[in-house]
């Protein structure tokens, strides 16, 4: 064997003389690279390994250790892991200074596959026959504890060979271990051995090794680098608890002597425990605990001063009883599973019996519990609880108490509808349908509307549970359903009964279709101005029965396509006998009619089957209607309401939105057609009429009209293109800038500003963007027309927000135009507002929804480029004109992502305390609003500015110029006692003394969120407070 | 106080709890004055937890509106409120809750005055002249593990 | 009524509520002290009043109560923290020289004696403590009194005599005097329907007022063995009885009395934020046993909370001082009209 390089041996030897840590690094390099091997190290090392020098001895063993540690694992050969097996166990018996750096050596060797099969056999025994584990120090035991899990890891076969003597040796060794990181370790072997080895003699000591740390009782040292949270020392520990059923009869009487303690936390930990240990154990080990189990649960549900506690309790039951059901397939098991229920069952029923009292509601969570386990504990408890609960429900007369009797029973339903959902069999409650059916029937003409409600609550349960409710009971239910929603004078009936057949509607469309809809839209026919002799009718039907309501339950329930084929039709004819004959109230009514069109169309427009059939039926009618009366301008029609329109805009765009390509393209088309030619034909409109709603000349009702062109144009795909885009845009703007009629000079500025947002990128669109801001720039500086420069305003607005938002570079220069006006005046305030525009997300026009071209971040980017600029215009502006930045800042804020606001806050946030100062109220109550959620988000940034912010805050929440602005202020001042308490803790008599004066503000609003700020500053700092 | 084999009445009756306040088109008025009535006061109190069980005073019908009266010309309120038992030990904890409650929830105008409902507690007499002594309330409320029950019953439960 | 209170000067200052206002003997320095654990001490500068010092920190608690030793060096302060602190000037500023341990909770009222040699504290404990202040001033128990059953609330001295009386929570009033080598209870007054807040003697020590949490005002009068009226007497001990009850007036509990030794004017603090003074009916037929008050000024909502406390100042006749639970002190001129 070659000797080393003298390189290396002069390494080796400085290393082992002297102090050198560094020449640690040359000689694992040597190893490393392959220029010596670990043999020819041993053996140059040989004398100092040998050496009656303990430290000599002490930095050779090092020296090696540390070397095998940074070699890479496939230089090792199984003839040297051998070798230096033999070595370290030899070394193991050396000097105790020697000793940690041995046990760094067998670590390496424990992570090595090289090492021959049985060596980790004579490691281990060595290691538990001549190592006292806890007298060494934390980083060896640790050592320790990784070489055993390696070996558990890789060669758990061989070790199982060593048998009880394995869990002997390892219970020595973890015994008293202190260390929170150690534990981890030790834990997780634990668990392995419990499972893996015969623990037989040695279950009590190994458990006994283990359970001492229940429960865990550890805080982390503040800034604690190891990272070990109580959390993880807890689940480690649990797992061991739950490793073997041979526990069980240790650790059940352990957990029942800590559930009893007052520690809450102890409490919660047993609970836990108790459920993560039930199914291991399995129904035998449990059987002698199940009374004393079933007591300390009960006792923890009916005292339920913790809610976690009670839902731990609740969770540990259910673990115990789905355990006792697991093995119900023997009789024996299924005697032991029906016993517990009845023992459970004694204790709960006669507290089912007392609806009056507190003990009725945690009886029967109890009972749910164990229902929620399996289905035969199900089918048990429901066996005795129905019966039980329908009898009680005759005996007792109060409303009150019926009440609660049927939600409880309701609350079995829930359970029982979780029990089989997924499987095929049978629910539970199905031998039970006729009884609940027939008990909630019986409420729905009491007199007490709180009963009726959870009649009706009961029958939705019912039919949430799939095939429960059939045949005739379908009819009846739906039936009952619908004659609530007709005829039941409480809101809440109305509202449950509602929601129960939109359920309904969705499972069996066919059955309310038949029972209910003919009934719906039968009032709508009656009360239709049409129809004749409403008095007549056979329905007569309650007050709260108003056209308005019968189109809100239609919305509701039209949810399946069978239904939505039914309901549309009748509501289009609706509409146009509102139209052709206009009662009183006509406005109004035709409003809600549309508006129940768009609720069905947003709900069910998802499903592909219908989105054709809209454009069919509703897209071409609305619009042939709309149009039609725009071209006849000489008689009056409800559709030249404004607001009217707009509704029928909606419903155009909801459809439009979710056209395919071909579709869209197709009414993209006709659109254009009809607006810009005058092409009524395009879109089935037979008339001769002239049609010229982008003309400025043209009478308001047809120019108002362009809404309903960007409805379609703008909300369909992206990739449908715009014919003849230039020409339309440029009609747009003239019509925007020019039309005296507001809705339609609006309504076009948001057309432009979809069209251009979608407009490619080109010279085309480059040199219209390039006119359109000088002629912009035009009006506003030479134009003395107040009406004509707002106007010009609110294009600019609208078009920098189709820009920025697709990140287009002129962006920029629209935003410094409109920068630019901040300090006019007349429209500086108007200008300012518009970043409100481009930053928020508008219902109509380039959102999302309508498929505008979004950059991502872009409200980021826009901050970025602004802020400075803004802030600057502040700083320099006179008094009188900082409002406008004022204004412009707030919004930029209340729009941009989180992070990006915290990291510009700092120097923001003298600004805001002064624009406090100011004497606009919406302004300080979205900077009050900002400052409230900044408390939790940038707690030091607000704390940091404290002095400033309390005596402001207190001075609005007494002298606020609105109640909203008191209001938030009150808010602000509330949540500042979240604040780290050094921060907030000396203001805190001055905060008290002076909120005296809000809780006796003269509005009733301002003075509950006056008492809620001042109860929460009471708090601070005060015992049982925070 | 956590297990109910120690509490003095385990299983209690239980009442509904009254829904919230519908807001007015006067109060969202800013020139309207809304007076403080009794609802007002019910409100404030009727969430006040009960220090045994996990249930609000409304819940177990200690607190009543029926129960509360306010003069706003005089600048008076006057609490009645019943204990669930005759033998409750905890009726003077709960009046001062409500005292306190009323303390750092009204204005300082409004002189208050909290009492057992007549007839329904043994001690009513005892219990109603130690809530009406301010002097003894103030040095209650400077009784750190008092202040603690009395905090707890004021915190909002979650 | 023919008189009125006029308001002189308005003192803010304490954080929380103002409990006591006490004279100096020479008039010329108002003590008060509150919620806020402080005393403050207001002197006169020019024409108004302003606060000279802020003394703090001794107590942990409320200061209930404090009083000024006859000759004016020393402040003894009563606090919720159980104990009563020495204030001593002779250093020029106001040094905290001693504490008085040795009741179990709050004590809730100290009171100097006319001689300077007698402190008396009384608490929650139900007890009444004598202190001795002896040439050294240490200051040592002389006596502890547990006559009442329910909380003291009040202790004053008689003007020129050894003899405390004390008013407590039991609706009692007691009188205390030393006799061989202890003190001993001299006599009970029973009659107020609820806690006695307040007592004090007349200029003459005769007569006492106290005010009560039962609303009304009582004056009580000593009789002495063999008097003219025929009172029946035990002993060498006189009897006190009520002659007059002043009820009605006061809309809430009387928090305090005070009874002018110059005047023989008789002013109130009550829960209904009023000052009222009144006055002894010159004119009434029998003086003595069926003496006639007479209401001669209401200072309405001299305060904005509850009034707990009002002061003559012992050497400017008609000059008041007040405090509240609105944490003002308030100095009042009566001016008869």
């Amino acid at each position: 064997m070659a000797a080393l390089s003298g390189n290396v041996q002069e390494n080796v030897l400085e290393f082992v003389q002297g102090q050198q840590d560094s020449a640690l690094q040359s000689v694992a390099k040597a190893v490393f690279d392959g220029e010596t091997s670990l043999l020819q190290l041993v053996e140059s090392l040989g004398s100092s390994l040998t050496s009656t020098e303990v430290t000599t001895r002490a930095r050779a063993t090092q020296l090696l250790a540390e070397v095998l540690h940074r070699s890479p694992s496939n230089r090792l050969t199984e003839k040297e892991a051998e070798v230096l097996s033999a070595f370290f166990c030899d070394r193991l018996l050396d000097h105790h200074s020697v000793q940690p750096h041995v046990l760094h050596g067998l670590l390496a060797l424990s992570a090595a596959p090289q090492l021959p099969q049985g060596e980790e056999v004579k490691i281990v025994q060595v290691i538990f026959k001549e190592v006292y584990v806890q007298s060494l120090v934390q980083t060896d035991r640790r050592a320790i504890y990784n070489i055993l899990a390696n070996f558990l890891d890789t060669r758990l076969e061989a070790l199982q060979a060593l048998g009880a003597d394995f869990v002997w040796g390892f219970i020595q060794a973890m015994d008293g271990e202190k260390d929170p990181r150690n534990l981890i370790i030790a834990f997780s072997i634990a668990r392995i051995v419990a499972q893996a080895f015969p623990i037989g003699t040695f279950t009590e000591e190994l458990f006994e090794v283990i359970s001492c740390y229940f429960p865990i009782d550890f805080t982390p040292p503040a800034d604690d680098p190891h990272g070990v949270t109580r959390e993880d020392l807890v689940l480690g520990l649990r797992q061991v608890l739950a490793a073997t059923s041979k526990f069980a009869q240790f650790c059940v009487p352990m957990l029942l002597e800590k559930l009893s303690s007052d520690v809450t936390s102890a409490k919660l930990d047993s609970l836990h425990t108790l459920a993560a240990c039930a199914e291991v154990y399995g129904a035998d080990s449990m059987k002698s605990f199940l009374d004393l189990l079933l007591s300390a649960i009960s006792k923890e549900v009916y005292s339920s001063i913790h809610q976690d506690v009670e839902n731990a309790a609740l969770a540990g039951l259910t673990a115990v009883v789905a355990t006792l059901s697991h093995a119900v397939t023997e009789t024996r098991s299924v005697f032991s599973l029906h016993h517990f229920l009845d023992s459970l069952l004694k204790g709960c029923k006669h507290h089912l019996c007392e609806p009056e009292l507190k003990l009725m509601w945690p009886s029967a969570k109890l009972l749910q519990a164990a229902a929620r386990a399996s289905d035969p504990a199900c089918v048990h408890v429901l066996d005795t609880a129905v019966p039980l609960l329908v009898e009680q429900f005759q005996v007792h007369p109060y409303p009150q108490h019926r009440h609660t009797i049927l939600e409880v029973t309701i609350a079995f339903i829930h359970v029982a509808h979780a029990s089989t959902s997924g499987t095929d069999a049978p629910n539970p409650v199905v031998p039970h349908s006729d009884n609940f059916l027939t008990l909630f029937y019986s409420v729905l003409e009491d007199a007490d509307a709180g009963l009726r409600s959870s009649g009706v609550g009961g029958m939705a349960a019912m039919i949430g549970i799939t095939d429960v409710v059939k045949g005739k009971h379908l009819d009846l239910c739906a039936n009952h359903l619908g004659r609530l929603v007709l005829h039941d004078a409480d809101p809440t009936v109305q509202r449950r009964s509602t929601e129960a057949l939109a359920a309904m509607a969705t499972a069996h469309p066919d059955v309310v279709r038949e029972e209910v809809l003919s009934k719906l839209l039968q009032v709508l026919e009656n009360n239709n101005p049409n129809a004749m002799d409403t008095n007549q009718s056979e329905q007569v039907c309650a007050k709260h029965v108003t056209n308005q309501y019968v189109l809100n339950t239609l919305a509701a329930v039209s949810t399946h396509p069978t239904i939505v084929r039914c309901t549309i039709p009748k509501l289009l004819s609706h509409l146009q006998a509102l139209i052709e004959s206009c009662p009183d109230q006509a406005t109004q009514e035709a409003i809600a009619t549309l508006d129940c069109v768009y609720k069905v169309v947003e709900k069910t427009v998802i499903n592909d089957a219908n989105v054709e059939y809209f454009v069919d039926t509703i897209v071409l009618n609305l619009m042939s209607m709309a149009l039609s009366a725009a071209v006849n301008t000489s008689d009056e029609n409800l559709l030249h309401d404004t607001s009217l329109l707009e509704i029928v805009a909606k419903v155009l765009r909801a459809v439009a939105r979710s056209l395919p390509n071909s579709t869209g393209k197709g009414i993209v088309n006709s659109t254009v057609q009809a607006f810009l030619q005058g092409n009524l034909a395009a879109i089935s409109l037979n008339t001769s009429a002239s049609f010229e709603p982008l003309d400025v000349s043209s009478p308001w009702q047809q120019t108002q009209t362009v809404q309903l062109l960007s409805a379609i144009v703008c909300s369909v795909a992206r990739n449908v293109d715009i014919p003849s885009i230039s020409e339309l845009a440029q009609k747009l703007l003239t019509l925007s800038c020019a039309s005296d009629h507001e809705p339609t000079s609006l309504a076009a500025a948001k057309s432009l500003s979809g069209v251009v947002n979608k407009w490619d990128q080109g010279e085309q669109l480059q040199t219209f963007l390039q006119e359109t801001r000088d002629c912009l720039e035009q009006i506003l500086s030479k134009t003395e027309d107040e009406k004509a420069r707002c106007r010009a305003v609110a294009v600019l607005v609208w078009l920098t927000k189709a820009l920025v938002i697709r990140g287009h570079p002129s962006g920029s220069q629209f935003t410094k135009t409109l920068m630019a006006l901040f300090e006019d005046e007349a429209i500086g305030r108007r200008a300012a507002e518009g970043f409100y525009v481009i930053l928020s997300d508008s219902p109509d026009v380039l959102s999302k929804e309508s498929h505008a071209n979004i950059r991502l971040m872009y409200k980021q980017r826009f901050f970025m480029e602004n802020l400075p600029a803004l802030v600057d215009g502040f700083n320099q502006a006179d008094d009188g004109r900082k409002q406008s930045f004022l204004c412009a800042v707030s919004h930029l804020l209340t729009f941009i992502p989180r992070q990006v606001l915290l990291g510009a806050l700092p120097p923001l946030v003298p600004l805001l305390v002064q624009s406090l100062l100011g004497e606009d109220p919406s302004l300080q109550v979205s900077t009050l609003e900002m400052f409230s959620s900044l408390v939790q988000e940038a707690p030091q940034v607000i704390s940091k500015n404290i002095d400033a912010l309390i005596p402001q805050l207190l001075e609005l929440s007494k002298n606020g110029p609105t109640m909203k602005v008191r209001m938030a202020a009150l808010k602000s001042v509330g949540s500042m006692t979240s604040l780290p308490h050094a921060v907030v803790y000396p203001y805190r008599n001055r905060v008290v003394r002076e909120l005296a004066v809000a809780v006796g503000d003269k509005k009733r609003m301002v003075r509950k969120e006056a008492v809620a700020a001042r109860g929460e500053w009471f708090l601070l700092g005060s015992p049982g407070g925070k | 106080m956590s297990s109910p084999d120690r509490l003095q009445n385990a299983n209690p009756q239980l009442y509904g709890r009254t829904s919230e306040r519908e807001v007015t088109p006067e109060e969202l008025n800013e020139d309207v004055e809304d007076a403080i009535d009794a609802r007002e006061i019910f409100d404030l109190v009727r969430s006040i937890n009960d220090p045994e069980h996990p249930l609000t005073l409304e819940e177990l019908n200690v607190i009543e509106q029926s129960r509360i009266t306010v003069d706003e010309d005089n600048n008076h309120v006057s609490v009645e409120f019943t204990p669930t038992i005759p033998h409750c030990s905890m009726a003077t904890l709960i009046g001062l809750s409500i005292r306190v409650k009323l303390l750092r929830a009204l204005p300082t105008r409004f002189k208050v005055d909290v009492h057992i409902t007549p007839g329904t507690h043994q001690s009513e007499h005892a219990v109603n002249k130690q809530l009406a002594d301010k002097e003894r309330v103030a040095a209650a409320l400077e009784n750190q593990h008092l202040l603690e029950v009395v905090n707890q019953c004021l915190s909002t439960r979650n | 009524m023919c008189s009125r209170l006029e308001a002189v000067a308005v003192l803010e200052g304490h954080q929380d509520r103002a409990w006591t206002v006490a004279w100096n003997p020479t008039g010329t320095v108002l003590a008060s002290s509150g919620g806020d654990k402080t005393i403050r001490l207001w002197g006169r500068e020019g024409d108004s009043w302003v606060c000279k010092t802020v003394l703090e920190d001794s107590h942990t608690r409320t200061i209930r109560s404090v009083c000024w030793s006859p000759c004016g060096t020393y402040l003894a302060s009563g606090s919720f923290d159980a104990t009563t602190c020495i204030w001593d000037r002779k250093s020029g500023d106001y040094e905290c020289s001693a504490t008085l341990e040795g009741h179990e909770n709050e004590v809730k009222c100290v009171a100097w004696s006319p001689s300077g040699q007698l402190i008396a504290t009384c608490s929650r404990d139900k007890s009444v403590w004598i202190w001795e202040v002896s040439e050294d001033e240490d200051y040592e128990c002389a006596s502890v009194l547990s006559l009442h059953t329910q909380d003291v609330k009040h202790v004053t001295w008689h003007p020129h005599k050894e003899i405390l009386a004390s008013a407590s929570y039991d609706d009692t009033i007691k009188l205390y005097r030393e006799a061989d080598d202890d003190w001993d209870c001299l006599a009970t007054m029973e009659g107020h329907d609820s806690t006695v807040w307040g007592v004090c003697f007349d200029q003459s020590g005769e007569r006492l007022a106290s005010c009560s949490e039962d609303k009304t005002l009582k004056i009580w009068q000593e009789y002495l063995p063999g008097n003219e009226a025929g009172i029946q007497t035990q002993g060498s001990d006189p009897t006190w009885k009520c002659v007059c009850t002043l009820s009605g007036y006061h809309k809430r509990t009387v928090y305090d009395v005070k009874w002018c030794h110059q005047t023989g004017l008789i002013a109130t603090a009550a829960g209904d934020d009023c000052i009222r003074v009144f006055q002894e009916d010159e004119s009434s037929p029998d003086r003595r046993n069926q003496p006639q008050f007479s209401l001669t000024a209401t200072a309405e909502q001299a305060h904005s909370q509850d009034v707990n406390c009002v002061a003559w100042n012992p050497k400017e006749p008609g000059l008041l001082a007040s405090c509240s639970d609105d944490g003002v002190v308030k100095i009042w001129r009566y001016k008869e009209e």
